[in-house]
């Protein structure tokens, strides 16, 4: 049985724990309103880049462009989207866990892995799979700057042969409770984009200055709008995800307490209870 | 007949402008032209340079522009740029 020093010890704790996850359910909530709002903010862009695309593609079908071949695949990218820090419920796991089935699936070598975030970064990497690069140290928000660079180095891989299609794991947030593990294919671009929105097309459309070159500068601001928005969707699930776990965390160490409480309680009350017929007995025994 | 048609400027990472215009100056490629209502639906790449809309009571805004697209059709313009900044004249 605890000492009742032992148990005023341990409600301390298990107090300042609660605080401790009440501040950091607090921040993430903060978060992840802002990191919807960018998340909302992208969508129109990458809507009318999409349309853009299948307007091209299907105005001009003879459109060719490395990005767009269909090649035989021998070796696959898989760029996982994880996050820096933990404590953030199953956010880390539940995407490592679908990146670790396809890997133990597939052929030894036949699946390359592109992390982003040091948590993806670290576990793939002590179970010895086969990372070609990885990205962590990440921006608190959702960064522009970094979707190019990796558009930059997934097409380079992609152009020189080194993967033959690249596909993107990262964890879509449906609501505050609700976040699922998605995976896209990135590239080659035409696997997927180019049927969506086939009909608007009228044909009469003038191009400037020709067809050819707009598809060319189109196709790596598509890539990087995608990857962009894979990311700050990855990043809302990530605080939502915290801010779930830390809000359970505090409910569970609010329990604690109370429990630990009462136990505390009805130490103290049998202690009490014990001195005073102690001193009864002794007062029955001077008479 | 209204004179006006719609605008949206995006970048990537947010909307920048959204709303009827009378006229849209921007720096294409192939150098600058002007969009009034009802032009033909074209698509163009744009250059870095200085876009100027005159909005629905023809006052003027500006902004820098760097890199994109220009997109027109049904009376629908959509400036798809890499990064904007608004300008001063």
């Amino acid at each position: 049985m605890a000492s009742l020093k032992d148990l005023r010890r341990r409600i301390r704790a298990t107090k300042s724990m609660q605080q401790i996850f009440k501040a950091m359910e607090m921040v993430a909530a903060a978060k992840l309103r802002r990191a919807q709002a960018r998340a909302q903010a992208a969508s129109p862009y990458s809507a009318k880049i999409s349309a853009m695309l299948a307007n091209l593609s299907a105005s001009a079908s003879e459109l060719e462009h490395p990005l767009f071949k269909v090649r035989e695949v021998k070796v696959t990218a898989l760029v996982v989207i994880t996050a820096d820090r933990g404590f953030a419920g199953a956010y880390n796991t539940a995407v490592l866990r679908v990146a670790e089935q396809r890997l133990k699936a597939a052929a030894p070598g036949s699946i390359q892995c592109i992390v982003i975030g040091r948590k993806g970064r670290d576990y793939l990497k002590r179970r010895h799979y086969p990372v070609l690069a990885s990205y962590a140290d990440l921006p608190g928000e959702a960064s522009l700057e970094l979707a190019r660079t990796l558009t930059n180095d997934l097409t380079a891989r992609f152009m020189s042969g080194e993967v033959d299609r690249v596909e993107v794991l990262y964890t879509h947030f449906v609501n505050a409770m609700t976040r699922k593990v998605l995976q896209e294919t990135f590239l080659p671009i035409g696997a997927g984009a180019a049927n969506e929105v086939v009909a608007a097309s009228t044909g009469s459309t003038i191009f400037e200055p020709n067809a050819e070159s707009i598809f060319e500068e189109l196709l790596p601001r598509y890539a990087t709008a995608k990857l962009y928005a894979s990311m700050a969707d990855s990043l809302a699930s990530e605080h939502s995800a915290r801010m779930v776990a830390m809000g359970s965390a505090r409910k569970n160490a609010g329990e604690l307490v109370d429990s630990l409480t009462l136990t505390r309680n009805r130490l103290r009350q049998a202690m009490i209870t014990r001195e005073i017929s102690e001193l009864v007995a002794g007062a029955e025994a001077l008479k | 007949m209204s004179n006006l048609f719609k605008l949206s400027i995006l970048t990537p990472e947010k909307v920048v402008f959204e709303g009827d215009v009378q006229y849209v100056h921007a720096p294409g490629t192939e150098g600058y032209f002007g969009v009034l209502v009802n032009h033909a639906a074209m698509v163009t790449a744009l250059a870095t340079g200085k876009l100027t809309v005159r909005n629905a009571n023809g006052a003027e805004e500006h902004w820098q522009v760097s890199g994109g697209f220009f997109e027109v059709s049904d009376n629908s313009a959509t400036v798809l740029a890499d990064a904007v900044e608004t300008a001063k004249n």
